[in-house]
């Protein structure tokens, strides 16, 4: 699919990302999100192994945030899955569910290679990530995006994006993006191209499953 | 909710085509079952015109936006929020939305407990009414009973002790649960000085160590820059510091952030690795807690044997460096440089001595020694988790003199190191609520509450207590206001219970809280406060920052709650002190009067609380464009500027503490010592696991415990090394149960690679939950906790302990 | 795996056991054209109703799934994209047709002599139904289903299950109708078609299966207790060794067949397809996260 002429992203600089959670908790607040359902999460990226010589300990742990929601993918999977057609862009890229056209089936929600799609008990509907589109036409920036106490959230046009902070938005845990095409540009922590060497993991699963 | 309309045309453009496709790939159900065909083509070619409501989308009719702080709680930051109130409730929490351009005066953005704070305020379990105790101390059995009752109970029992046995049988224990001046326990503490006063106490369970040793260095505790300063540093250890996690004052981790922006290399020491070593720090190195002076000693071994000390500095502004600079009377005592290269005691602080202590490799020591000591200027900042521990003045002194041998001190970008109140003038003050001069002129060190319980009368001042030669009294009555001290946050949980059952020792105890806590089980009255968003408050920083936070009243108070300050008025009418008490003034009065107090003191400029509240910015700020630096004039000129030290001279060497007599346990030079539960004592061989219990980023201590939002982001775990883990057969999640001499806990494990083998870690500050046989179902780490107490500062040593922890299969 | 998915583990089986009785139906039908109509009228008329019925408890199964089913509706909108929108659409026209297909049968309704262009449309409409069912879990992000192994498994399912169900109903039909000459001539048949397709089952579970290793996932690739994976296996084996020994038996006795082997190994079957399509949806992993 081409790009569409506007196509908002975020941009997640994981290099500075603490994995505080208080863009989970503002999109939380924000959408009185029940228990379980987490349109931002943040998982906790940890592998290498410790050595001891001697007396010494030799750290090779390596470890990381991400924080992920939908990344309103120019490509979006979801979108072509269900079959209720609930799922739509708008012309300003931003993926939306249509709440009075969703049936639950849950099919999207094994599509979405970011986990973004979460089933609403209370509403029985699929939920996720808006990017705010309320706040955006108020000239807002999103929720989480105000709430990163060390900035390294944004979101923008992901050209202009991708100009300033270059295209990158796979690693672990991510997926390739061919998948998707996720409107999403990342700054890597240091630790993420150990990926390649070491065996990395989520640390934290118990903190994002569904 | 107002309809968002959009127009959702699929990204491949015409929608009027959209409906052909279909059809196309469906002839054969066109010619077969025309019925459903059109039912699927109408409900799809019609689909795409309706609007879509969008979640969270709130109506503006009858929504007001306050900016407010938050409630904050003595969390180590300071921060607004911004409310959203309908009909009497906040419907939602956003936070500071000034501008944030650049570092000078940066947006005070929330953390995640302020933004779940709507979990805590709207929680079905917060206390609406005084309960009376029917049921044996500590049961938890209540009852309900009026206010009158309540504060006529109270008067009594205040009336009952101080007659018996004196004002000083009376404790208002240590509580940082509200620092907005109108709530918390400053508003008791006033009555109570009224009154006659009561027991009085030095110290805090935060800084005992590092406020009390910083001073014998640098002869004051305002020896920090501001930090705006900080991206004028090269290189910065956060040594034992997780500003991402606690926080040190809203935007420290930012500040850090554009300092590593600005090309500082940060590292971090600490054996976790922390939320700051993970965004903030170019390297982590783990080591072993408790051991964090050798690795001290050992980076000043190779910095002088380097020849990478600032000699023009030490010479100029230290003294006790060498046998040239000992104080007069101690020329024959051990210098500093004599104790880093064992001219005494025959061992030479070397990095390979190091390595066998701390774990950490020796070439690291070496590396991070050469890059502190040639890197200028550098900053080393010390959190105070590792004071926290036996021997917990040794790291803060050893922490400053590395500072200054490396001449760090007084210029921008460097760091002196120590408790490092914010230069000029010590920053926020936090408390302003005037509580007046406490009649009872005997105090103890905070720590030793129980001790004073059990054995008051015998107390003198080798037990810390000052103002007097020996107590007067042991404690009789507690009044414990914003407080979980009374269990959970004190050491040994199980000692602190069954020294309050008794209720032949502390006679009578009110708790006023939000929540019935484990320490308000433990109360025979507790009474029920509003929240900070019920009343009005101020607050200012936490420890850095330049701004004064106003909290407007947004709502009423929900049932039978009252504030602390509303409390403490109503207890006042009946002891006869209403008039002295309040001076005629209700809350907002006396937030009005703190505002002045600022305009007196700190903000000239700050308009009156009337003017911000109609600004509804939440915050008034001083920007700040050039930062403080602490020790500026005297490091240019230490004759004219002395420090407040014997030898006006940053001190490497304290005669003061030479004097004490005690070198074990109080040198005169920062030592290693080891501690009184260590890994290469004999008590491992029993509890080989070294725990500690870090503060959490759910909770402020045990304040938040329990709130969904933050359990569901932050679980309570222990966190277990996998090399640990797999010794005692336990899996990710496991049960496990953690124990010592002194009690035991059932919880479930985190096995994470991010912690130093042989070390756990549990979180401090959850509620203790002791079961039928007394296990802790939820994982209190004080249950674990020693009451043993610092010799210096008679400071709270909590994280030293040994524990160990076993698996289901061991069970 | 998901709790939620127990709906759809029958949902589909069901379903396919519906095509697959059409699918028995019509090979025996195209098998046996020039023999006598009138007792193969009944045996048209069983099949149909069994088709009928196992697609509506399938269709239900798949509506209570839902949770908001009053939104279902919309649910063929996306037939441009969607493959459940074309299952769903698929899955109306088949039982649409079929049930069209019996009233022509039974009521003359539209007409007898349209039964066989309805039926074979039916027919049609399952084969898609059970391809396009087979896509929807096809899914780009979700490696070890979007492999030709689930086509093939479903449609392994479909033929097993229909004739094995189709079995069933011969031999009760035989039973209580001793002049049904035809029945042993069938029973052979659908014998070799299951014969075929345990073989072709047996290679898509043990050659066509992707290296689970080599996918990469960050979340573990569920681990399948190898308990299903042996019912799975056991109960495939033993049913069709059970129908074997029925088959050889019926070849090499006068005294006719014993239906409770077919009931038996039918059974069996039936298990072991529960199974598989329980370890299908049991591996779901997606890649990411
Ligand atoms: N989220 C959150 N923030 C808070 C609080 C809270 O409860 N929650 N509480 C506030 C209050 S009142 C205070 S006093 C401060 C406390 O702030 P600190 O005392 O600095 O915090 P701690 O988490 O106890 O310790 C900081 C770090 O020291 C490490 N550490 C422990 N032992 C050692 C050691 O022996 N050596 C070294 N090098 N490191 C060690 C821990 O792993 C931890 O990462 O935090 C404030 N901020
Ligand atoms: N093991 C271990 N123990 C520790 C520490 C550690 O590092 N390890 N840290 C220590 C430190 S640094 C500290 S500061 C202490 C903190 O110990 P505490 O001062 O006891 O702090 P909290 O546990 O937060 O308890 C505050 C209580 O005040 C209540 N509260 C909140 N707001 C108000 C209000 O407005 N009015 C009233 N009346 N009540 C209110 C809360 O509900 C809560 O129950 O813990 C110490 N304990
Ligand atoms: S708020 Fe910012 S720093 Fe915190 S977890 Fe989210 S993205 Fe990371
Ligand atoms: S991230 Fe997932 S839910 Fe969001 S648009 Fe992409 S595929 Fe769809
Ligand atoms: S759950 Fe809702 S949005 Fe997802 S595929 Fe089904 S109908 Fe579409
Ligand atoms: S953009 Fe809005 S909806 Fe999306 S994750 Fe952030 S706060 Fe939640
Ligand atoms: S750091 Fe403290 S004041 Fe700031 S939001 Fe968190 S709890 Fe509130
Ligand atoms: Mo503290």
């Amino acid at each position: 699919m081409d790009r569409q002429s506007k196509q908002l992203a975020f941009y997640f600089d994981a290099s500075g990302c603490s994995g505080c959670k208080t863009c989970q908790v503002a999109c939380k607040d924000k959408h009185n999100s029940p228990m379980g359902v987490r349109w931002r999460r943040v998982y906790e990226i940890c592998g290498g192994d410790w050595k001891k010589e001697g007396n010494a300990w030799i750290p090779g742990v390596y470890a990381y945030h991400v924080s992920m929601a939908c990344n309103h993918c120019e490509d979006p999977i979801c979108m072509d899955a269900c079959p209720n057609k609930a799922i739509v862009k708008k012309e300003d890229g931003v993926v939306l569910i249509d709440y009075d056209r969703c049936m639950g089936c849950k099919y999207c929600e094994w599509t979405c290679p970011y986990g973004a799609l979460q089933f609403d008990q209370e509403k029985r509907v699929m939920t996720k990530c808006t990017l705010c589109a309320d706040y955006l036409e108020d000239g807002k920036p999103p929720s989480c995006v105000a709430a990163c106490p060390m900035r390294v959230l944004h979101y923008g046009d992901l050209e202009e994006l991708e100009t300033q902070h270059g295209k990158f938005n796979e690693g672990f845990p991510l997926p390739k993006e061919k998948f998707t095409k996720p409107a999403l540009v990342i700054t890597p922590h240091r630790d993420a191209p150990k990926a390649e060497n070491i065996l990395l993991q989520i640390a934290n699963k118990e903190e994002v499953k569904k | 909710m107002k309809e968002y309309e959009i127009n959702h045309v699929p990204p491949s453009g015409d929608p009027d085509k959209e409906g052909m496709d279909r059809r196309c790939f469906m002839k054969l159900s066109a010619v077969f079952a025309g019925g459903i065909a059109t039912l699927g083509s109408l409900a799809g070619c019609s689909g795409n015109k309706q609007p879509i409501r969008l979640p969270g989308k709130l109506d503006g009719d009858g929504v007001s936006i306050v900016r407010a702080g938050c409630p904050a709680h003595n969390c180590g930051g300071r921060c607004v929020l911004k409310l959203f109130i309908k009909d009497d409730e906040i419907v939602r929490i956003e936070t500071d939305d000034r501008p944030d351009d650049d570092i000078s005066d940066p947006q005070l953005r929330a953390c995640i407990r302020g933004r779940a704070y709507r979990r805590r305020q709207y929680h079905p379990d917060r206390l609406k009414y005084p309960l009376k105790r029917t049921g044996g101390r500590g049961e938890g059995k209540f009852e309900r009973i009026s206010w009158d009752e309540a504060l006529d109970m109270m008067a009594r029992e205040l009336k009952r002790v101080k007659e018996t046995y004196g004002n000083s049988a009376i404790l208002v224990p240590y509580g940082t649960g509200s620092y907005n001046q109108t709530n918390g326990r400053q508003t008791a503490a006033r009555l109570m000085n009224l009154f006659g006063g009561s027991l009085g106490f030095y110290n805090s369970y935060s800084w005992a160590c590092i406020s009390r040793a910083t001073p014998y260095v640098y002869g004051t505790g305002v020896t920090g820059n501001q930090r705006q300063d900080w991206v004028n540093s090269r290189y910065i250890i956060m040594w034992g510091w997780n500003p991402a996690e606690m926080r040190d004052g809203t935007n420290s981790e930012f500040f850090l952030k554009k300092a590593r922006e600005n090309g500082a290399k940060i590292i971090c020491i600490d054996p976790r690795m922390s939320m700051s070593a993970t965004a903030l720090a170019d390297e982590w190195i783990p080591i072993r807690p408790g051991t964090d002076t050798a690795l001290m000693s050992a980076m000043a071994h190779v910095i002088i044997s380097e020849n990478l000390h600032d000699k023009d500095f030490i010479r100029r502004c230290c003294v006790g460096f060498d046998k040239s600079q000992m104080p007069p009377g101690c020329e024959n005592e051990e210098s500093y440089s004599d104790y880093i290269f064992g001219i005494r005691d025959g061992q030479p602080k070397t990095p390979e001595w190091a390595e066998a202590i701390t774990g950490i490799p020796k070439n690291t020591i070496t590396r991070i020694a050469r890059e502190y000591g040639s890197t200028k200027p550098a900053m080393l900042y010390q959190g105070y988790g590792m004071q926290r521990r036996a021997y917990g003045e040794q790291p803060v002194l050893g922490g400053c003199v590395l500072a200054a041998i490396t001449g760090n001190v007084g210029i921008p970008g460097g760091w002196a190191s120590g408790i490092a109140l914010q230069a000029d003038d010590g920053g926020p003050f936090w408390n302003i609520f005037p509580t007046g001069r406490n009649p009872v002129r005997e105090a103890i060190p905070v720590f030793l509450w129980t001790e004073a319980i059990l054995r008051g009368k015998e107390m003198g001042p080798d037990d810390g207590v000052i103002g007097a030669e020996k107590l007067q009294n042991n404690i009789k009555l507690i009044w414990c206001v914003a407080s979980n001290i009374l269990i959970n946050q004190h050491a040994d949980t199980n000692r602190s219970a069954k020294i309050l059952k008794d209720e032949s020792l502390v006679e009578f105890i009110v708790v006023q809280d939000q929540f019935m806590t484990p320490s308000a089980k433990y109360a025979d009255l507790v009474l029920p406060v509003c929240t900070q968003f019920e009343m009005w408050g101020l607050e200012d920083g936490w420890k850095y920052g330049d701004e004064v936070i106003i909290m407007p009243k947004v709502q009423e108070p929900p049932g039978e709650t009252k504030s602390d300050y509303q409390i403490a008025t109503e207890l006042a009418e009946r002891l006869g002190l209403k008039e002295e008490y309040t001076l005629g003034r209700n809350e907002y009065d006396w937030i009005s009067w703190a505002v002045k107090y600022y305009r007196n003191t700190r903000f000239p400029d700050i308009p009156d609380l009337e003017k911000l509240h109609e600004m509804n910015r939440g915050v008034y700020t001083r920007a700040i464009h050039e930062p403080k630096v602490a020790f500026r004039d005297f490091r240019e000129d230490p004759e004219q500027y002395p420090l407040n030290t014997p030898s006006g001279k940053v001190e490497l060497f304290s005669k003061t503490l030479f004097d004490m007599g005690k070198p074990d346990s109080i040198p005169a030079v920062p030592k290693y010592i080891q501690e009184w539960e260590s890994p290469f004592g004999e008590e491992s061989k029993k509890y080989p696991l070294q725990a500690i219990g870090h503060h959490y980023m759910p909770r402020v201590h045990s304040t938040h415990d329990g709130i969904d939002w933050l359990e569901e982001a932050f679980p309570q775990r222990i966190f277990i090394n996998p090399l640990d883990a797999e010794a005692r057969g336990i899996k990710d999640g496991d049960q496990v149960l953690v124990y010592n001499d002194r009690g035991k806990i059932m919880m479930p494990c985190r096995i994470t690679k991010k912690i130093m083998p042989g070390v756990v870690n549990i979180p401090q500050g959850a509620w203790w939950e002791p079961d039928k046989n007394g296990i802790d179902r939820r994982g209190n780490v004080n249950v674990l906790t020693s009451h043993r107490w610092t010799p210096l500062a008679f400071g709270n040593a909590q994280h030293t302990i040994m524990v160990e922890v076993a698996g289901r299969a061991a069970l | 795996m998901n709790g939620n998915d127990w709906p759809l583990v029958f949902f589909t089986l069901i379903s396919q056991i519906s095509v697959g009785i059409l699918l028995s139906g019509f090979f025996l039908w195209i098998s046996l054209k020039n023999s006598d109509a009138s007792s193969l009228e009944i045996f048209k008329k069983l099949l149909l109703i069994a088709g009928l019925g196992t697609m509506v408890v399938a269709l239900i199964l798949s509506f209570l799934h839902l949770a908001n089913p009053q939104h279902a509706i919309y649910a063929f909108s996306n037939l441009r994209a969607s493959w459940l929108s074309r299952e769903i659409i698929l899955a109306s026209m088949y039982l649409l047709t079929l049930a069209i297909c019996f009233a022509s049968l039974q009521y003359n309704i539209p007409h007898r002599n349209l039964f066989g262009p309805i039926f074979l449309a039916s027919l049609i409409f399952g084969i898609f139904l059970v391809w396009s069912m087979a896509r929807v879990y096809m899914i780009p992000t979700v490696p070890l289903w979007n492999t030709p192994a689930t086509p093939i498994a479903f449609f392994h399912s479909t033929i097993i299950l229909g004739a094995g169900a189709t079995l069933v109903i011969l031999s009760l039909l035989a039973s209580k109708n001793p002049d049904f000459t035809l029945a042993e001539k069938m029973q052979s048949l659908l014998f070799y078609l299951i014969a075929i397709t345990v073989i072709i089952g047996l290679l898509n579970t043990f050659l066509l299966q992707p290296d689970i290793q080599t996918l990469g996932s960050s979340f573990p690739v569920p681990e399948v207790t190898s308990l299903w994976k042996n019912v799975r296996i056991v109960f495939l084996l033993a049913g069709f060794s059970i129908l074997t020994y029925w088959f050889a038996f019926q070849l090499s006795s006068e005294s006719g067949s014993s239906s409770v082997l077919i009931y038996l190994g039918t059974a069996c079957l039936l298990i072991s397809e529960i199974a598989a399509r329980y370890l299908f949806y049991a591996s779901y992993f997606r890649v990411g996260v």
